[in-house]
């Protein structure tokens, strides 16, 4: 079965099959209560004959069966009208005038009873019957009598079929009456998904900045997610924008260098070319490391210790013939809510600069305090001035020729806590090298949250 | 040394071979994913460059190969992409080292230089026969404080019996890690070479075992 595409129809179709059901099942109980109603009262009123017919017949002084008088009835009358009398006697008995020459069958009672019993039956020419029969015997008489009444069953189909068609176009007004209801709750309930829509076409062409509150409680919670969406993708279009920009800026001076050494020779234009271009090839190198950040947001918890252990891992590899011992004392507890590949290039450069220094030991330790994330990374190198610790974290300035890139994963560590709105700051560590400490903020809490705080 | 360069850029390709061509190694280019796992499999490397973005088979694929392969030789990739996610990716498929481009051909072959000494079971780049001695940064043989004098192709030879000292390396295996797959190979040039070497080598300690091979110093047991 293709889906339903549309909610509206979806809820149409849905409200459709309920009424539909709803209608037949509702339509057929009560055709069959009135069939039984209309049934019963015809009994009825065949009984009360059957005993004003034992009323009326009586002995002549003959010892003969006879009417006392006629039944009144002008049915009785009519011929082959389907409503008959008989009487049945032992010897003789009296019949109604519609009877006529037709031979009814009549059931066989043989026991006396205070009511008739009733049954269906047909006449010789197919008319359908309702027969009452009751065994009675007559005062000053020995022999018990049959009183017979039969009624046209044809009158009761005709009830039947004229409560049947009242039935079905009462029941149709009222399923159609009710889905227009449907239609109309639908319109109105489907109102804020629509003003929704209106909203986000708005905010695409540039007439609204946000979502606005709909103040419908089932919509809050989307409302607010596509909200943090937005600010989301307007803070990372904000930062490749401001990156971009900076990125054109920086390349500006080097390439001016550049420019200006193009005709000359010699060995010193020389180095000073190969300089600028170390220099672009630093700026490059940080821009991409900042653009490629996915920054803060709602991530789920990134356990930290996995990390530590894959990247040192893979550094012990890299410096196999150094025999560096990296300690990894981060306790498989500390996780933090963070893009997991920013996480991964903030050890990774931390851990890759100690290793670059170390004697023989690195040591990485870290903890939650207050849901903040605090990560140390410390070596037993030589460490560094506090003039170079600043120079390293402020702008990635280029410190030792003799170790290429270095200060460079410390400045792409500074730029990407500084995405966090974290702090990274170098110290001497108790190790004898340098102590790089980072801290993130306790996560942002989440939107649906902070939504519900501003209503 | 025999080098396998995989890298699609075919300039960076020629610039990495000759880097490498002088510093007394000989190297296979594969310009793409499809040809580096065929010639990372089939041909005996002792160290392979591989870039991560190649045509056809990606890097990191090519490398998963060569390690369910089971080729062990070291294995450097190259990636435009400087991010650790990308390096561990690496390591997990088996590399043993990385450089991020742009990189400089000194660092590249420095480090090339020490995997496969590593790989060759030393730890120190200075590797020690006897009183023969190979500065392998360096480039350089001497006897006894002397600089023994060595043609590219002697180097070669010599570097590669270095590295397996003590060991018998057949007359094969030899030329397998010491030319190129394209270049012309010939028994009797080889032989002429030992010669040569062994005339520049003070004490005999290159040594031909008959029917097997060639060994450099004491033979020891094998391991």
């Amino acid at each position: 079965m293709r889906r339903v595409r549309s909610l509206r129809a979806r809820l149409l179709l849905g409200a459709l099959v309920w009424v539909a059901c709803a209608s037949l099942a509702g339509g057929y109980a009560l055709s069959y209560a009135f069939r039984t109603a209309a049934r019963d009262a015809f009994d009825a009123q065949l009984g009360s004959l059957v005993a004003v017919l034992i009323g009326l017949v009586d002995l002549d002084a003959n010892g003969q069966l006879r009417l006392a008088r006629p039944i009144g009835d002008p049915h009785f009358d009519q011929v082959y009208s389907g409503w008959y009398w008989m009487v049945i006697g032992p010897e003789a008995q009296l019949r109604s005038r519609s009877l006529w020459d037709l031979e009814l069958e009549v059931p066989d009672i043989t026991t006396t009873s205070a009511a008739p019993t009733i049954s269906t039956a047909r006449d010789p020419l197919g008319r359908e019957l309702r027969v009452a029969v009751q065994r009675a015997v007559l005062p000053g008489s020995s022999a018990p009598l049959l009183f017979v009444v039969t009624g046209n069953a044809e009158a009761l189909h005709v009830q039947y079929r004229r409560f049947d068609t009242i039935l079905r176009i009462a029941l149709s007004a009222l399923g159609l009456g009710l889905l227009f209801a449907v239609l109309v709750q639908i319109r109105f309930g489907l109102r804020p998904l629509e003003r929704l829509v209106r909203e986000i076409e708005a905010i695409r062409s540039g007439k609204a900045e946000r979502l606005s509150e709909l103040e419908t409680a089932e919509l809050d919670s989307l409302v607010a997610e596509v909200n943090s969406l937005i600010d989301h993708n307007r803070r990372v279009v904000e930062r490749a924008r401001a990156s971009a920009s900076d990125l054109a800026h920086a390349l500006k001076t080097p390439l001016a260098v550049m420019k200006s050494l193009e005709r000359e020779e010699g060995p010193e234009a020389a180095r000073e070319r190969s300089e600028q271009l170390a220099t672009m090839e630093r700026i490059v190198t940080r821009h991409l490391a900042r653009a490629a950040a996915a920054g803060p947001g709602r991530h789920s918890p990134v356990a930290i210790t996995p990390i530590v252990e894959e990247i040192a891992r893979g550094l012990t590899r890299v410096h196999a013939d150094r025999v560096i011992v990296i300690q990894n004392e981060v306790p498989s507890s500390v996780n933090y809510p963070a893009d997991r590949q920013d996480l991964e290039e903030i050890v990774g450069n931390l851990l890759e600069n100690a290793c670059k220094w170390a004697k023989r030991r690195v040591r990485v330790s870290g903890e939650l305090v207050r849901d903040r994330l605090v990560l140390v990374v410390e070596d037993d190198g030589p460490g560094m001035s506090e003039e170079r610790a600043r120079l390293a974290v402020d702008r990635g300035v280029r410190f030792d020729e003799r170790h290429p890139g270095s200060g460079l994963g410390l400045a792409i560590v500074s730029d990407l806590v500084h995405v966090y709105e974290g702090t990274l700051t170098l110290s001497r560590s108790e190790l004898g090298g340098v102590c790089a400490r980072v801290e993130l903020p306790p996560p942002l809490p989440s939107p649906a949250k902070r939504g519900r705080d501003h209503v | 040394m025999r080098v396998l360069i995989a890298e699609d850029e075919v300039k960076l390709a020629e610039r990495i071979r000759t880097a490498l061509t002088n510093a007394g190694m000989t190297a296979d280019i594969a310009p793409d994913g499809v040809e580096a796992q065929f010639l990372g499999e089939t041909e005996p490397y002792d160290a392979a460059v591989l870039d991560l973005g190649l045509p056809k088979i990606d890097g990191l694929t090519v490398l998963e190969h060569w390690r369910k392969a089971d080729r062990k030789m070291p294995v450097l990739i190259l990636t435009a992409r400087s991010r650790w996610h990308e390096k561990l990716a690496g390591f997990n498929a088996g590399a043993d080292d990385y450089l991020t481009k742009p990189f400089e051909m000194d660092e590249l072959v420095v480090r090339l230089k020490a995997l496969i000494r590593r790989s060759a079971g030393h730890a120190s780049p200075i590797l020690e026969c006897g009183a023969l001695k190979l500065d392998t940064n360096a480039a350089r043989f001497e006897y006894d404080g002397q600089p023994v004098d060595l043609t590219a192709q002697e180097y070669r030879i010599l570097a590669f019996l270095m590295h397996h000292a003590g060991r018998v390396v057949s007359r094969t295996e030899l030329m397998e890690h010491v030319y190129a797959r394209d270049a012309d190979s010939d028994s009797n040039v080889l032989d002429v070479l030992i010669g040569r070497i062994r005339k520049k080598l003070p004490v005999p300690m290159l040594t031909t075992v008959r029917g097997q091979g060639f060994v450099l110093g004491r033979p020891r047991e094998t391991r």
